[in-house]
């Protein structure tokens, strides 16, 4: 694996999340992920993996029951 | 009357917590679920939550992030009350995780992919998949990938969360996330997805 893959790799979570990274360094990285196929294929698995946990958010509803309960014990006893 | 005296919160905070505090129930609920792992429990966790938030709100600053701030009195609820009597599910474990690539896995089971690689597991796994999948990740590593992946947090306001430094945070959300990426992997061989057999033996599934 060469030097700038690596890096790239190493760094990738940091520039999916948009943390602490310098623009510099989210620069070269995009310029490495726009000439390099192997590390974007894997920037776009990533990300994609990422993508598809935050969608399981729908899944959770407070029950409108647990709603009407803490409201009840907070405010109306 | 005596409620409000007993908790000795203002009638102003208790205007304000009885406004912003239910739209973010549903984020409280679904963080509860997936650290508690079941509607009993996480039910429990959002009423004790709400409680000790109640409690405490003279305490909140008005002007913070009042989501992070629920959801660091939910978690230090949750690892002191319930953690306790939860058992660690054993489906990952931690040491091989960090050899893990998916990526690789996904190559060597078709090693015609190249744009889409997704389309050949990702899309084939269902949401009961991918919740159980986080549901059988060690505790630690389960709280980071849901603050920061299906809660959105930063890693400052998750170090703030789960206090611990922002070294911390990102190690567990690194490992977390192969792991969960293996959970998957392995998930998808349970269900036929990809054939069962050792990874990388080189059998493309097209011929």
């Amino acid at each position: 694996m060469k030097e700038y893959c690596r890096t790239t790799l190493d760094l990738i979570y940091l520039y999916i999340d948009e943390e602490i990274l310098s623009e510099s360094q989210r620069r070269e990285i995009r310029v490495h992920l726009e000439e390099c196929g192997p590390c974007y294929e894997r920037f776009g698995l990533q990300r994609r993996v990422t993508v598809i946990v935050s969608r399981q958010r729908r899944h959770s509803s407070c029950p409108q029951e647990l709603r009407t309960r803490i409201s009840h014990i907070l405010f109306q006893s | 009357m005596a409620d409000s005296r007993a908790t000795g919160l203002a009638e102003e905070d208790k205007r304000r917590f009885q406004d912003d505090v239910p739209p973010l129930l549903d984020s409280l609920y679904g963080g509860a679920l997936r650290m508690t792992r079941n509607p009993a429990d996480a039910e429990d966790l959002v009423q004790e939550t709400m409680l000790r938030a109640y409690r405490s709100f003279d305490r909140f600053e008005a002007g913070t992030n009042l989501k992070a701030w629920l959801f660091r009195i939910m978690t230090n609820a949750y690892i002191n009350t319930y953690r306790k009597k939860q058992r660690e599910p054993q489906k990952v474990s931690t040491d091989e995780v960090e050899d893990f690539d998916l990526y690789q896995e996904l190559k060597n089971h078709d090693p015609q992919f190249t744009e889409t690689p997704e389309s050949l597991v990702l899309d084939a796994l269902v949401d009961t998949d991918i919740l159980q999948a986080i549901e059988d990740l060690p505790d630690q590593f389960r709280l980071a990938v849901v603050l920061s992946d299906m809660e959105g947090f930063s890693y400052a306001e998750m170090a703030e969360i789960m206090d611990v430094p922002m070294g911390t945070v990102m190690s567990r959300l690194h490992r977390g996330r192969k792991a969960l990426q293996k959970r998957l992997w392995d998930i998808a061989k349970d269900r036929g997805i990809v054939k069962g057999g050792p990874a990388g033996d080189g059998k493309g599934p097209r011929g």
